[in-house]
């Protein structure tokens, strides 16, 4: 059942005791009295599917608590399986602290599988990957892609399975920063994105939902074909130089989250998927130049 | 006599990229990049202890280096860092309590 077939009485209801959903290949219990957030989680993840009997490999919980400076004001806390792994928030940033703490579960818990910090997303069944650290643009341009024609796998998280070479879609909420709120808004006016949150540590944020295709789609897996090292520069031309095999491998096991913990295996998948991809670093800031670019290539290959 | 020899080189996972190579070594879970000089020195000493002059000697031969002071001396270096990497080892020879 998906989340938009159930009323929200009983969707809150589900929330207050654990809310299972499935979110690509996992399951994810989301756990909250704090109705605010049941709002606008029912807004965001309602085309998500609900798993009330299954097995969720994270236990996740936001609770409200007093203030520690302002006994009159609460704050929210983010809890993993009981433990908090953060300082709290206040209330209005909960939706942003329960997202950031799924990314951290993922980040933390997942070791089975080779998780690259990338934006991922699937054309003509191949996965491109977009491996970046946080003020590339990843998540500004995956927005873009997986709503023009590309299918959303995640715009954070790259789930490579080491033993099959192919990507797990994990397609979550895209949490837009700042001035990227605005350019996404008027790019793209016809996509759902939550109320923007401010004065988060990463300054506004606002979540893009993700297509519901995609969603939809999260179980069809797929091998990654192009990868591409993107940087935003305000103003630049779409720009793409083909890099050696070496320096990609260095660029590519330094972006993993758990390469070194993944050992021979994490070595053997970045290995694999070097010699299986064309590897190239993009720069880019115009939306219809870059796809007009990334289209070219795919075309030829 | 000084040698060099390598250690666990049958451990090791090498990719080579044309003229570059990542090499992960599982004994410290490190991952190396190593060019063409560096590699043939390692696939060299795994086939037999050899002693600084020897490897320069075949070394200088399969690039066409003149094997003068510099060269050696920046076979030396090499081979110093793949000491500290744990890569290789030297020993003396004419010891018998040694290796």
């Amino acid at each position: 059942m998906m989340v938009n077939q159930i009323p929200f009485k009983e969707f809150h209801l589900l929330l207050n005791q654990g809310l299972r959903v499935a979110i690509g290949p996992f399951n994810v219990c989301i756990q909250t009295t704090y109705k605010p957030l049941a709002e606008q989680l029912y807004q965001l993840y309602r085309h998500y599917r609900t798993a009330q009997n299954e097995i969720a490999e994270f236990h996740v919980r936001i609770v409200t608590e007093r203030s520690n400076k302002n006994p009159f004001e609460k704050n929210v806390r983010f809890l993993l399986d009981g433990q908090s792994p953060f300082e709290s928030f206040p209330q209005a940033q909960a939706l942003a602290a329960l997202e950031w703490g799924i990314n951290l579960a993922i980040a933390v818990r997942v070791s089975h599988l080779l998780l690259l910090h990338s934006a991922v997303v699937e054309k003509n069944n191949h996965v491109i990957l977009f491996p970046a650290w946080p003020g590339s643009g990843k998540t500004t341009l995956c927005t873009v892609l997986s709503y023009r024609g590309f299918r959303l796998f995640s715009d954070e998280f790259g789930l490579m399975d080491p033993q099959q070479g192919t990507f797990y879609p994990i397609p979550r909420l895209m949490p837009l920063k700042n001035e990227s709120i605005a350019v996404i808004r008027n790019y793209l006016p016809e996509i759902t994105i939550g109320k923007s949150i401010p004065n988060t540590q990463k300054g506004t944020v606002a979540h893009a939902c993700p297509p519901e295709e995609s969603i939809q789609q999260s179980t069809l897996t797929a091998k990654a074909k192009w990868i591409f090292f993107p940087k935003w520069i305000a103003d630049s031309t779409t720009k793409i130089e083909t890099i050696s095999d070496s320096e990609a491998f260095m660029l590519l096991a330094s972006n993993a989250f758990n390469y070194e913990v993944l050992g021979a295996k994490g070595f053997q998948a970045v290995a694999y998927l070097i010699r299986t991809c064309n590897c190239y670093k993009l720069v880019y800031s115009d939306f219809e130049d870059v796809m007009a670019t990334l289209q070219r290539l795919i075309d030829e290959t | 006599m000084m040698y060099w020899h390598t250690e666990h080189f049958h451990t090791l996972l090498i990719e080579d990229w044309g003229d570059e190579y990542t090499v992960f070594q599982p004994d410290s879970g490190k991952t190396h990049f190593f060019n063409q000089i560096s590699i043939q020195i390692l696939i060299f000493l795994s086939q037999h202890p050899a002693t600084i002059e020897q490897i320069c000697t075949v070394l200088a031969k399969q690039f066409q280096q003149n094997p003068d002071k510099e060269f050696t001396q920046n076979i030396e270096k090499i081979l110093h860092h793949f000491e500290t990497l744990g890569l290789v080892k030297k020993r003396n020879q004419g010891n018998p309590h040694d290796g």
